[in-house]
């Protein structure tokens, strides 16, 4: 699970360390971001007790999952596009969403796993230890059955990682693609209007960036303001 | 700028932030393929 946030997390340091704001971050635009969570959330309530374990999700569970990874998908794609230009870290998420989808799809909705990266990253692989409880899980071994193989879990993670796991093209993907979209959100310089603009600001709320401009322009005409609402 | 006073001055910004994390979360966990969340 960390392996798969490192990516944000350097790129938030980096961000940082070179003159970005953490309250940037607030300032970001994801549309759609609440299908994310929903997708998310419907994911951890499926695949955990007491759920994974009933017959309906063991039967449709599977095909739910993969709706959920389309919502996803249909959410990046919609940020994807902003101002007419091409959003490059939402295109590479995409990608990766998009590529874990293809193989989950053409597997009946599993994920197919390298038993060979899994005895890699856990010594064991997880799905054999306990097959006598049926319940829904979301990987499946490879075998000589699995479709598209090279976009399964294939990458076993370093062991010395906390909580390691075995990683697909497309999650790599996903996660370098996040930490683009981090660093960028963190790094890029807030909006700042010329000097000379004092004229009325319909749009704007009240908030750190109004107070900033107001000093500005104090500076710059030299005229007390002390008497003016701002 | 300390935080207690960015809270006091806008909480909205500090509750969108908290939602742009946990989206953040939510995308890389969810949209990876696996029990990453386990």
């Amino acid at each position: 699970m960390f392996g798969l946030l490192l990516p944000t997390l350097i790129a938030t340091v980096a961000a940082l360390g070179l003159g970005g704001s953490a309250a940037q971050l607030a300032r970001a635009r994801f549309k759609w971001w609440s299908i994310v969570v929903l997708a998310f959330a419907v994911e951890l309530i499926l695949y955990n007790p007491p759920i994974n374990s009933l017959d309906w999700a063991i039967a449709v569970g599977p095909w739910i999952w993969v709706a959920t990874k389309f919502g996803m998908l249909a959410a990046l794609l919609r940020n994807a596009r902003h101002n007419r230009r091409w959003d490059l870290p939402c295109l590479v998420m995409a990608a990766g969403i998009g590529l874990n989808t293809l193989a989950i799809v053409a597997n009946a909705g599993h994920m197919p796993q390298s038993a060979e990266a899994a005895v890699a990253v856990w010594g064991s692989h997880p799905i054999t230890t306990d097959v006598q409880i049926p319940r829904l899980d979301n990987i499946v071994l490879m075998g000589p059955d699995t479709q598209l193989a090279w976009l399964g879990d294939t990458l076993p993670e370093p062991r010395w990682l906390p909580r390691p796991n075995v990683l697909s093209v497309g999650d790599v993907l996903l996660a370098l693609g996040m930490g683009g979209w981090v660093f960028r959100a963190l790094h890029q310089p807030a909006p700042r209007r010329p000097h000379g603009d004092l004229g009325p600001r319909p749009d704007v709320q009240l908030g750190e960036d109004v107070l900033h401009v107001g000093f500005d322009g104090l500076d710059r005409n030299h005229q007390l303001l002390g008497d003016v609402a701002i | 700028m300390r935080f207690e006073h960015w809270w006091t001055r806008d909480p909205r910004t500090v509750v969108r932030g908290a939602c742009v994390l946990v989206a953040i979360v939510a995308m890389v966990l969810g949209g990876a393929a696996d029990h990453y969340w386990v």
